[in-house]
């Protein structure tokens, strides 16, 4: 191989790279949840995988009577199945579809210092479960169309007791 | 024919490294205020994350950097990444990060003590002077943990300085709210109802202070007037204090008037019409 060639192949190689990483540095998110088929129920189906709202935009998803509905429907019942030592924030993050259908949760847990706790695997599931009981959520909409949408719900916990949900 | 494509081949190399190279100054050599100002306008892509990083890394006294890289994480809620980051933000620059990172422990973790230390730490860096941390007084936040914290007395004295630092007119009407809303607590009903009453005064559409009124009107007796201001809540909730970041401590829902109708025997049917068609 020639001196040029050599250079062009370089060249278009760190071109093409760079691109690539551009690319993928713009087209991807903080929080954002892909499908992950060791975890996501494969029959929960978003209407556009390209193009989930955060929460807090202004077609972002909501329950109806917010989180302090969320509370009175789901804390005794978690209350009582909760795995936690000690006191943090358990923050539950999920897609709510165009149809009202909650799927993909993925779940952070801080102690109190905020500090990265390690997540039980049980507990996920019985967040998820109770969750997936509420019935009540208004997908994100603007004007006839319904979006999917991200959803967040953080659950105080002091002394291994759920304390707030918000 | 060779010469030419050799030619070609040369000019094409050029421009493709000449494009790298491009690409290399944008992230690693432009000046620093303008990469940070495109990084924020990218908030919450990894572009924008990225960039944070190497700012942070080729300026790691970059206050500013550290703290915009943060809020992203914040809001999508993960809060040990984002609070990391902003607790090095503080510690670079306490004047300057301290009030945002109280309102953040106060409105995003609910965490009332460490947020009542940020504010009362920027208070006492900043003597003579009332901070206003992300726009909102801060004996408002303050009177707002005390709040939380279920310390009703201590909220209505920090509330009521706030109220100074502003004055009554310019103040936010949430505070009167609050104040009534602590006297409720605390079994103050006239002391409650002359609070809600403020608000009002200020804004008649506070469905926030109807509500109040009607729950104090209902105890002590009266639901007449428990009906009308609870009818009242009703037709101003367009108005309602809400965020699209986070639940407000204070913050009502359809679902309670309805609530409230029902015990007040009142039609209910149009609050769950209404529901529907609100954002919560």
């Amino acid at each position: 191989m020639t001196k040029t060639n050599l250079f062009l192949l370089l060249s278009f190689l760190l071109a093409a790279s760079l691109t690539g990483w551009f690319y993928y540095q713009v087209d991807h998110e903080v929080g954002e949840i892909n499908f992950d088929g060791s975890l996501d129920d494969p029959a929960f189906e978003l209407c556009d995988e390209d193009r989930v709202q955060q929460d807090y935009s202004p077609v972002g998803a909501n329950y109806r009577g917010g989180k302090k509905a969320i509370e009175k429907e789901i804390l005794d019942r978690l209350q009582e199945k909760l795995l936690f030592e000690g006191s943090g924030i358990i923050t539950l993050r999920f897609v709510v579809n165009c149809n009202g259908e909650t799927g993909r949760f993925r779940i952070w847990t801080i102690d109190g210092k905020i500090q990265e706790k390690e997540s039980i695997q049980e507990q996920i599931h019985i967040f998820k479960a109770s969750v997936a009981q509420l019935k009540h959520w208004e997908p994100g909409s603007w004007k006839e169309k319904k979006f999917d949408s991200y959803y967040q719900v953080n659950f105080k916990i002091k002394n291994g007791k759920i304390t707030d949900i918000f | 024919m060779r010469k030419f494509f050799n030619v070609l081949k040369i000019i094409l190399t050029v421009i493709l490294f000449a494009y790298s190279l491009c690409f290399l100054l944008f992230i690693f050599v432009m000046p620093k205020e303008r990469r940070f100002d495109f990084a924020g306008h990218m908030q919450g892509t990894y572009l924008s994350q990225s960039m944070f990083d190497v700012l942070t890394w080729q300026h790691p006294t970059y206050a500013k950097a550290y703290f915009e890289q943060s809020v992203a994480l914040n809001k999508r809620g993960e809060y040990a990444k984002g609070f990391r980051l902003l607790d090095r933000a503080v510690e670079l620059d306490p004047k300057m990060h301290l009030g945002y990172r109280g309102y953040m422990k106060l409105r995003f973790l609910r965490d009332y003590d460490a947020a009542l230390a940020d504010l009362d730490r920027l208070d006492s860096l900043t003597p003579n002077h009332t901070d206003a941390p992300w726009g909102e007084d801060i004996d408002f936040l303050r009177g707002e943990a005390w709040f939380g914290k279920e310390n009703y007395r201590k909220a209505i004295r920090v509330f009521n300085r706030s109220l100074e630092n502003q004055g009554e007119d310019w103040a936010d009407i949430q505070t009167f709210v609050y104040l009534g809303m602590a006297e409720h607590e605390l079994g103050n009903y006239e002391r409650a109802i002359s609070e809600f009453q403020r608000a009002l005064k200020y804004s008649a559409s506070t469905p926030e202070a109807h509500l109040g009124l009607a729950q104090v009107y209902r105890e002590i007796g009266n639901p007449g007037l428990a009906r009308e201001h609870i009818l009242e809540a009703e037709k101003s909730m367009a108005y309602k204090r809400e965020d699209s970041y986070n639940e407000y401590l204070n913050e009502i829902y359809y679902i309670d008037i309805a609530a409230m109708k029902k015990d007040l025997d009142l039609e209910t049917a149009s609050t769950t019409t209404a529901d529907e068609h609100s954002r919560s």
